[in-house]
């Protein structure tokens, strides 16, 4: 049989597109990128550069004097009882299970947070808590994802014996996520119904969590957040409805079905801490967004002060905003919209 | 008289390149290849399927972030498409092409039905077209390859232009690569490059290609027996045969290494492959839910079993003189055989280009059964309907999105017990199926000299009927 420059030109390009991809899959990081930010009275002055083209997003947040975090615990123990639920995914995915999810967590945040995490056992969290607690300063995040705290922490007692309110009243923030908050505690035997009430516990009002069925969302809560951050997950299932809760020191972000919000900030209501209850079965969405929450440091406190956004190829962009009258400022700026490349958060300080 | 002398010759020059493009623009490929241009082109920018392009800007946002291919969660299959997305992606950011899918809210209704794949991460058109583009050319190349297969054979260059339209003006080629963006022609390409190189005796390159489509998409895998059978056929009286698999294997081996260094590095080896352990576990995604999970393993075994006994019998058929035209029949049977068992609309492709080429080449009676089985395999491609118009939508507000949703609604509606997307789906995937066994039964009938070896051991005929 004959050759063929033509079908020979074909393989080459075809096998040299290939082994082309595979250096630039395998060099590509986050080296392409640097960020910066920076106050200067009442301006804050930002810079981005890139290699490559790349849409950002600088989003500038006061937090009511809220620090950023410091550290941020994950809690996950086999040796615990876990009820959660996972969203399917494509054929070929792997299944959204605990550990599956913590380690998609916790590479989302390593290149999008300069907040180190530490994941830890039952005992650990106690311990933990403990040295928080005798400090007396707590800036930490805790991430709940298995659908009931461990027995170390939580025993479905309620404020002034269990540990985990100790910690929230003293300005831990629990981020939860999986399943109904604070109905269940778990043991190395098995899970624990906790009587009702754990809804005023933990929230400070009765009856505000989806314990139903519903949990499909179609509209966007007011406001700009769910766009600025590129949040995606629309499930509200778990999830609160922010109207029934104590005081104004609430906030919803992301989406909802006109009652529950996707996502629900709520200082808690007897003490310092936080708690932000993310909606839905685990899911690839549910990460996403959990890794873009924890690293812009949103709390519910937050007031979008600025955004800009754009587009850079090959180059370097820098700009102001007017941060008059404004406190501590938290400015959080990523890469790659929906599917963030790099991020990182400054804390702007007057 | 210079300047005459350069008038002269600029003249001739130029006269002698518009006489070149005029014979090109005769030449009847270039109305084929027009046409098919346009439509991809113009169905492209209108039609999408979002549910596996949205994956693609996963898997180019996880490369950015510098997690690879496997790193972060997003990409599901075996590497050479992942690497061809990051040639694509570093192409896209050389162009400006930034942002690569939203999520809209006013489309978000679609993802209740949770039946179906249906997402409102919609891809912006720049990126719908940064990633159909490549496929669109590849189109192109593997019509080529056809045609150049078809002219070797015949060195008639109707038969080869027939079977460069049968292939790029084919409605699957067009669905596949410019409504579903599925990259299953890359595939195509890569096994037709290795059999072009296996006819030529360059064994090494044809091992390497091999390799290359086997990785890509995995049901070229099944096809190792028979293509081994040809060199030992081919070579049975020169004493080459051993020597050329050797050669063929170390081609594959070279190219496989290659491909999965990074993973061997970075103990990502089972991730790599999930593409095929997870469709061992639930099926190959045509939707017959329990049977096919519990059947996906057994249906492999017998797959490579049967492929392995096509091959022998190939083998042991030592009256047949025509290697490389008994190759591209019994390739062909070999996949009608593969896909006895049912698959997605996308995998067809594999079938196409040797029923082509056995169209062009022998047989005009298989257009009847081919085209059952593309009539089916567009219908159940199509059956995610007007949710392939919501990135236009969306974007360009033509049509609006709101008459998009509404359609999409409408479509959910049951009609005599069933969705309209229901009834598309398995009307469909009924239709394809028949079209495959009708396939098989027509190739019977109308070629039972060449099937006599594979099914009376030791006998065979040389001309067909």
């Amino acid at each position: 049989m004959k050759h063929s420059r033509t079908i020979e030109i074909i393989a080459v390009v075809v096998i040299a597109a290939v082994l082309i991809g595979e250096v630039i899959v395998y060099t590509s990081g986050t080296n392409d990128f640097r960020v910066d930010a920076s106050r200067s009275g009442d301006d804050a002055n930002y810079s981005l550069s890139v290699r490559g083209s790349q849409v950002y997003s600088v989003v500038a947040m006061d937090n009511d004097g809220i620090e950023n975090m410091d550290e941020i615990y994950v809690y996950y123990d086999n040796r615990y009882a876990s009820d959660y639920r996972s969203e399917g995914g494509p054929i070929g995915s792997h299944p959204v299970d605990q550990e599956y999810f913590i380690d998609q967590l916790v590479k989302n945040l390593a290149f999008r947070s300069n907040t180190p995490v530490r994941i830890l056992d039952a005992d650990e969290l106690r311990a933990a808590m403990e040295n928080d607690i005798a400090s007396g300063n707590i800036n930490k995040g805790l991430v709940v994802i298995s659908g009931a705290l461990p027995d170390t922490v939580y025993q479905g007692q309620g404020p002034g014996t269990d540990r985990i309110f100790d910690w929230l009243g003293d300005g831990g923030r629990l981020y939860w996520a999986g399943n109904v908050l604070g109905a269940l505690y778990s043991t190395q035997n098995g899970l624990e119904t906790v009587s009702p009430g754990y809804e005023n516990w933990f929230l400070g009002a009765a009856d505000c969590i989806n314990k139903g069925d519903g949990d499909f969302a179609d509209q966007d809560v007011a406001g700009t957040l769910r766009y600025d951050l590129s949040l995606k997950n629309n499930r509200v299932k778990y999830g609160i409805d922010a109207s029934k809760l104590p005081g104004s020191d609430n906030l919803a972000v992301g989406y909802t079905d006109g009652t529950y919000s996707s996502i629900v900030f709520a200082k808690y209501w007897n003490g310092a801490g936080s708690i932000c209850v993310l909606s839905g079965d685990l899911s690839r969405n549910l990460w996403s967004d959990l890794a873009q929450i924890l690293a812009s440091n949103v709390c519910y406190s937050t007031e979008v002060v600025d955004v800009h956004s754009g587009s850079l190829k090959y180059g370097k962009t820098e700009g102001k905003m007017d941060l008059r009258g404004k406190g501590d400022v938290s400015m959080y700026i990523y890469l790659g919209g929906y599917y963030p490349v790099y991020g990182k958060s400054f804390l702007l300080r007057p | 008289m210079e300047t005459a002398r350069f008038r002269d010759t600029y003249s001739g020059a130029v006269l002698a390149v518009l006489s070149k493009l005029s014979s090109i623009g005769r030449h009847p490929l270039v109305v084929i290849v027009l046409i098919g241009f346009i439509v991809r082109f113009v169905i492209g920018i209108f039609a999408t399927y979002n549910f596996d392009i949205q994956y693609w800007a996963v898997t180019i946002g996880n490369i950015g972030s510098g997690n690879g291919l496997y790193g972060l969660d997003g990409y599901y299959y075996t590497q050479p498409w992942g690497y061809l997305l990051g040639t694509i992606s570093a192409f896209g950011e050389l162009i400006g092409v930034d942002n690569l899918t939203e999520r809209i809210t006013e489309a978000l209704m679609v993802e209740q039905y949770t039946d179906w794949h249906f997402t409102a991460n919609l891809a912006t058109l720049p990126f719908i077209m940064l990633i159909k583009t490549p496929l669109i050319l590849c189109d192109i190349a593997v019509a080529y390859v056809i045609r150049w297969i078809v002219l070797n054979r015949t060195s008639d260059q109707r038969k080869g232009n027939i079977a460069f339209a049968l292939w790029f003006l084919c409605p699957l080629t067009i669905i596949t690569t410019s409504v579903s963006a599925m990259f299953d022609n890359f595939m195509v390409l890569m096994l037709l490059l290795s059999i072009v190189f296996l006819m030529q005796d360059r064994c090494f390159l044809a091992g390497a290609m091999f390799s290359l489509s086997a990785l890509t998409k995995f049901f070229p895998a099944f096809l190792i027996f028979v293509l081994v059978a040809y060199i030992f056929v081919k070579h049975r009286d020169d004493g080459l045969a051993v020597r050329n698999v050797v050669l063929a294997a170390a081609g594959a081996a070279i190219m496989f290494f290659i491909i999965m260094l990074p993973q061997i590095i970075n103990g990502e080896v089972a991730e790599a492959f999930s593409f095929i352990t997870s469709r061992a576990n639930s099926g190959m995604g045509s939707g017959l839910g329990i049977l096919e999970r519990y059947g996906t393993i057994l249906a492999y075994v017998a797959f490579a079993a049967i492929s392995a006994l096509l091959a022998l019998r190939m083998y042991r058929d030592r009256e047949d003189t025509d290697a490389d035209g008994t190759l591209m029949f019994v390739l062909m049977i070999n996949v009608i055989v593969l896909f006895l068992y049912p698959s997605t609309p996308q995998y067809m492709l594999l079938l196409l280009p040797f029923v082509i080429y056995h169209m062009a080449v022998k047989d005009w009676n298989t257009v009847i059964p081919g085209s059952v089985l593309v009539f089916g395999s567009c219908i159940f491609a199509l059956a995610s309907n007007f949710t392939l118009f919501l990135s236009v939508a969306a974007f360009t507000g033509i049509p609006s999105l709101e008459s998009v949703t509404g359609l999409v609604e409408l479509f959910q509606s049951p009609v005599f017990g069933l969705s309209p997307m229901s009834w598309m789906y398995y009307i469909g995937g009924i239709a394809q199926y028949a079209g495959t066994l009708l396939l098989l039964f027509y190739l019977y009938k109308h070629n039972r000299s060449r099937f006599r070896p594979f099914i009376i051991k030791g006998r065979s005929e040389t001309s067909d009927a």
